[in-house]
């Protein structure tokens, strides 16, 4: 294995996604215009390099908005909704697919069925329905992240429990009388870890996938501009101004590309097995 | 001599109708001090044995008649959640496979001091003492060391001496070793035997010792037990069986057995007219168990 490149691909991932959480952190400080400022005599400027102005680096979109003020507070918006919604549905996920697969039996068909009947819809059409049932915001967005992808997470970690209830350590934990509550945080838990970062960081790049399909279709927040509103905007205009769609659509390849990597040379360095 | 565990007329089976027996009227006795071999074919019912006297079952089986005596006491009435200091403090088990047994995750001072502080009730800085002293006793270098080490970054043999030491940790009655040595190559083999045999005399330990390999248990064993269909057929001194076996089927399974002693001799399989005839006596038994438990 060529450790030099997994280096580079960490150390590039890292830097993306260091450079998103200091711009969805400090947005407001870092961005050189209000996003929602609106200058209509200067609208559709082009990007610097295409003959812009130093003053608008990305340009402006059709209500003169400054294009980079509004990716940067877009930054914002993506690591809210990845954090949170790929957490909590970390979190749902995990408990039931320890509870599942440790216990077995009647339990275990009561989750896994559930699991298998909410994956059989289609995701993204659960997404537009669930945010047409609550309304558009960002909190739907988050919603409807956790209430999809937990089963990911469900799936995952049962097989993996189901894999470790069997090894001699957890027999032995067993037969010492710890409790399965002791041996699910003790014994089980530790050793699904590597393989759940791995998971929680591919879950990130899915939930700002995610935003940008609702935001797409108008059922995430119109206050608070979202790499997926600006793609959306953008959209009608890409004619005389692809940048506007353009810019978030780079925003969002090169992030979720960051997380996918990181998560695969996070695993690597800290899963046990596979360090040897 | 006192006997450390007693095992009469055990029976198991897998829990369906009919059911599937797997010991049928088992009998067993370990002495105090002695190593105990329990040799058979694979699904002889030898690991069963073993899960019996943990009490840990496989799931859908279960007890259905017979006793286990462990010092005196019948515990094959107790169920598992009774008896967790019977367990882990005076019957330890080497498991068969080194390299699934400890946690990955955990570095190997935490899953030794873990059974000294609980059945021991050492504190951490003296369980960690206690655990040096066990790793020299295996004969692991620099045990300072491999403590803070995790389990991948030992080999097979270091790992199986780590899960001697923990056998050994709180000086049991009883340490079951279900085929310790499957696992690993040929030298590293006999180093382990050699080590389980020194570590059972110096603690005084009676040992139940699961093997399907002769030559393994002719050399580590006082007493050998031969198992065939759940049920223990021959029960000898380990000289007196090898010299002179008196079930049919020890005879047979020796001359199935290449000799170091004897390198000319020929090997004759076990025949299928012995096979055929042993399947009916445990086809008969099965008969007259199905009408004792269901009438």
């Amino acid at each position: 294995m060529p450790t030099t490149s997994v280096f580079k691909i960490s150390s590039f991932s890292i830097f993306v996604i260091v450079l998103l959480g200091f711009a969805a952190l400090f947005a407001p400080i870092i961005a050189p215009y209000d996003p929602m400022a609106q200058d209509l005599k200067n609208s559709f400027l082009p990007p610097f390099w295409l003959g812009g102005t130093s003053e608008h680096l990305l340009g402006t979109d059709s209500l003169g908005r400054d294009l980079l003020s509004r990716i940067i507070f877009g930054a914002r918006a993506a690591v809210y909704v990845s954090v949170i919604g790929s957490f909590f549905a970390a979190l749902i996920g995990v408990v039931l697919g320890l509870l599942s697969g440790y216990f077995g039996g009647a339990l275990d068909a009561l989750i896994s069925r559930l699991v298998d009947a909410w994956m059989s819809f289609p995701s993204v059409l659960l997404c537009i329905v669930l945010a047409a049932v609550i309304g558009p915001g960002l909190e739907t967005v988050i919603v409807a992240i956790i209430i999809i992808d937990w089963t990911r997470f469900c799936r995952v970690v049962r097989s993996e429990t189901i894999v470790q209830k069997s090894s001699d350590y957890v027999s032995a934990a067993i037969i010492g009388g710890l409790s399965p509550l002791k041996i699910l945080i003790k014994e089980v838990f530790p050793n699904i870890a590597p393989l759940l970062v791995t998971l929680l960081t591919l879950e990130m790049g899915i939930a700002i996938v995610v935003e940008a399909i609702l935001s797409f279709v108008g059922l995430s927040s119109s206050h608070i501009p979202t790499w997926g509103g600006l793609i959306q905007e953008g959209r009608l205009y890409v004619n005389q101004a692809w940048w506007l769609m353009g810019a978030p659509v780079f925003c969002i390849v090169v992030v979720v590309l960051a997380f996918n990597l990181i998560g695969d040379s996070v695993r690597k360095r800290i899963d046990p097995v596979l360090r040897a | 001599m006192k006997n450390i565990l007693e095992i009469r007329d055990l029976i198991v089976g897998i829990d369906s109708i009919p059911p599937t027996w797997i010991l049928r009227e088992a009998n067993l006795s370990i002495g105090e001090g002695q190593i105990v071999g329990l040799v058979g074919e694979s699904g002889a019912g030898k690991t069963m044995v073993s899960r019996v006297i943990l009490g840990f079952t496989p799931e859908g089986s279960r007890v259905f008649g017979g006793e286990i005596h462990f010092c005196g006491s019948k515990i094959s009435d107790l169920n598992r959640d009774s008896r967790p200091f019977l367990l882990g403090k005076e019957v330890t088990y080497i498991p068969q496979n080194p390299m699934t047994a400890l946690n990955p995750v955990q570095r190997i001072n935490d899953q030794m001091t873990d059974v000294l502080i609980r059945y021991l009730q050492l504190k951490p800085r003296d369980a960690t003492k206690r655990a040096v002293s066990l790793l020299s006793e295996v004969q692991i270098h620099d045990p300072e060391k491999v403590l803070k080490l995790y389990p991948h970054q030992l080999s097979g043999g270091m790992r199986q001496r780590v899960l001697i030491a923990i056998a050994f940790a709180c000086n049991p009655s009883l340490v079951i070793a279900d085929e310790p040595t499957t696992a690993l190559d040929v030298t590293v083999q006999k180093e382990i035997l050699g080590l389980i045999k020194r570590m059972q005399s110096s603690h005084g330990t009676s040992m139940l010792f699961i093997s399907h390999d002769l030559g393994v248990v002719s050399k580590i064993c006082d007493v050998v037990n031969v198992m065939y269909g759940g049920q223990v057929l021959e029960t000898q001194e380990a000289d007196a069986l090898f010299s002179a076996p008196s079930h049919v089927y020890t005879k047979a399974l020796l001359s199935a057995t290449p000799r170091y002693d004897r390198p000319g001799d020929l090997l004759e399989p076990v025949s299928d007219r012995l096979v055929t005839e042993m399947g009916k006596t445990i086809l008969s038994w099965d008969k007259r168990a199905e009408a004792c438990f269901y009438k």
